[in-house]
């Protein structure tokens, strides 16, 4: 019987991270390796005096803050046209979700939708052609 | 706020002088608590960025270290306790304004941060 260590990408309290290096437009991936997302940008929020990165924001308007000048607000122009439902902010995935930070970003993605516009998409146009329900073939 | 708001934004001393530019944040993972903003990596540049590995010592390959060193000598590192405060831009896609709370000659250089770190 073989016993495995921890996972060293698991996170482990007390290390530090360079958020550009180690979590900007790292892959977001489940636990068993299926891609989700890209890490687009993090929501910081003030606690106790201090400052806590609280959840990976994920999408054109999670990006476009970080595209300078005239490009970032292109994007979010576009992104405010097609957002479908809600206040148009980014979707998230809560920091307590994170399992892992190592080549890609491991996270609990039971439940978890990010995917907005793809997902009614698919709900109320792709899924309603007929044919739909069947495999190509 | 949000890290986009950080990363390259404008860095002032009490003075309004300009410091550089942030190119860097130093996360540490408190666990339960999430991750903590140490601090901030500040590069005197007003254009530009230090190598992506910014907040650690590059050592190989030799090459790479010693653009790493080359571009990085003058980084300065900030405690997030030296952050007077944070304002983001209104306007998306211009980077934001950090105040720090002493001038930039009381800042320690990013080198001596690596050693304490190590």
């Amino acid at each position: 019987m073989t016993t495995h260590g921890p996972d060293p990408h698991e996170r482990v309290q007390g290390h530090a991270y360079s958020a550009r290096f180690h979590l900007l437009d790292r892959q977001v991936v489940a636990g068993d390796g299926t891609p989700i997302c890209k890490v687009d940008d993090l929501e910081l929020t003030g606690r106790d005096g201090r400052l806590y990165a609280t959840a990976v924001l994920v999408g054109p308007a999670a990006l476009a803050p970080r595209l300078r000048g005239r490009l970032g607000r292109l994007v979010a122009a576009a992104h405010r046209r097609l957002v479908v439902g809600g206040d148009g902010a980014p979707p998230r995935i809560p920091l307590e979700r994170v399992r892992g930070i190592g080549a890609a970003v491991t996270v609990d993605a039971r439940d978890l939708r990010v995917h907005a516009l793809e997902d009614w998409c698919r709900d109320n146009v792709v899924g309603r052609l007929p044919g739909a329900r069947h495999a190509a073939g | 706020m949000r890290l986009a708001d950080l990363i390259g934004a404008l860095v002032l001393d009490p003075e309004e002088r300009r410091v550089g530019r942030v190119s860097d944040v130093r996360l540490v993972d408190e666990g339960p608590a999430g991750l903590r903003v140490d601090g901030l990596v500040v590069s005197p540049r007003l254009r530009g960025q230090l190598l992506a590995y910014d907040h650690r010592p590059v050592e190989r390959p030799w090459l790479l270290a010693y653009f790493a060193r080359r571009g990085s000598a003058r980084a300065l590192w900030v405690p997030w306790d030296d952050v007077a405060g944070v304002r983001p831009d209104e306007r998306t896609g211009e980077p934001g304004t950090v105040r720090l709370t002493r001038g930039a000659g009381e800042l320690g250089p990013l080198a001596e941060a690596y050693r304490s770190w190590s």
